[in-house]
């Protein structure tokens, strides 16, 4: 594709041949007519910059698509080996990557609260357990421990 | 943009493609910029009023050109603006991948 003009002095005949054979490129990455021809010529840039960045958008999705399709089959896989004998669930699919660094913080964060609730339900857990045999023990005033 | 004030009115002289275009049929051929012949020029002022001054009197834009002054320095200015209209349609300084260095 012709991205813009490189450099080829010896095909430069005149500048209404260099505008006319860029301006369907600017055309194809959304400049109008009327910003080509009558807007400021750094405008070019912008726009060259924006494509290159639509570009990248458009690649990434297209990998996460991807990537979400090669891991749903992977968790299906289980359920489709037929010489596996008895009851396979498939794996979870589980959430979506993190993509921006607020997901990420958001993920690591939500992480940190289970391991936290699973602490404190581990430490209830072990103080009923003491509490419930102290019970036992005062119910039975001949101190015997059973 | 290039400016001035000339006859107490507020001149700004400058291209985009479609008075670059303009400029070139007015007989301004940047290929040959480097000489820049005194009719060449003439067509190069006269083009740069075009962008923000298209109604302007051809006898007014060769009245002004006969009294500018650093008519060297302008030269430059305008060519640059000109050159502009073009060099912005190519890959740029930062565009490209070919690394070089200087020895």
């Amino acid at each position: 594709m012709d991205e813009g003009v490189t450099d080829d002095s010896s095909s430069f005949r005149s500048v209404k041949e260099v505008f006319e054979s860029c301006l369907p490129f600017y055309l194809s990455i959304g400049m109008s007519a009327a910003q080509f021809w009558e807007g400021e010529p750094s405008l070019a840039v912008a726009y060259r910059k924006a494509d290159e960045i639509k570009r990248e958008n458009m690649n990434f999705t297209a990998w996460l698509s991807g990537f979400y399709v090669y891991r749903a089959l992977l968790c299906a896989s289980p359920v489709f080996h037929d010489f596996i004998k008895g009851d396979v669930e498939p794996i979870p699919y589980g959430e979506p990557i993190a993509l921006t660094e607020d997901e990420k913080q958001t993920k690591e964060e939500k992480a940190k609260e289970l391991e936290e609730k699973k602490a404190q339900d581990d430490i209830r857990a072990f103080l009923e357990g003491l509490i419930q045999k102290q019970k036992q023990r005062e119910e039975k005033p001949d101190g015997r421990n059973d | 943009m290039i400016r001035f004030k000339y006859d107490n009115v507020d001149y700004s002289l400058g291209f985009n493609r479609k008075t670059a275009l303009a400029t070139e049929k007015l007989g301004f051929n940047v290929s040959k910029a480097e000489e820049l012949p005194l009719n060449s020029l003439l067509s190069l002022f006269r083009g740069s009023f075009l962008l923000n001054h298209p109604m302007i009197d051809e006898e007014k834009v060769y009245e002004i050109f006969g009294k500018i002054g650093n008519r060297s320095e302008l030269e430059q200015a305008l060519l640059s603006e000109y050159i502009e209209s073009l060099s912005s349609l190519m890959i740029g300084e930062n565009e490209g991948n070919v690394e070089w260095t200087k020895e």
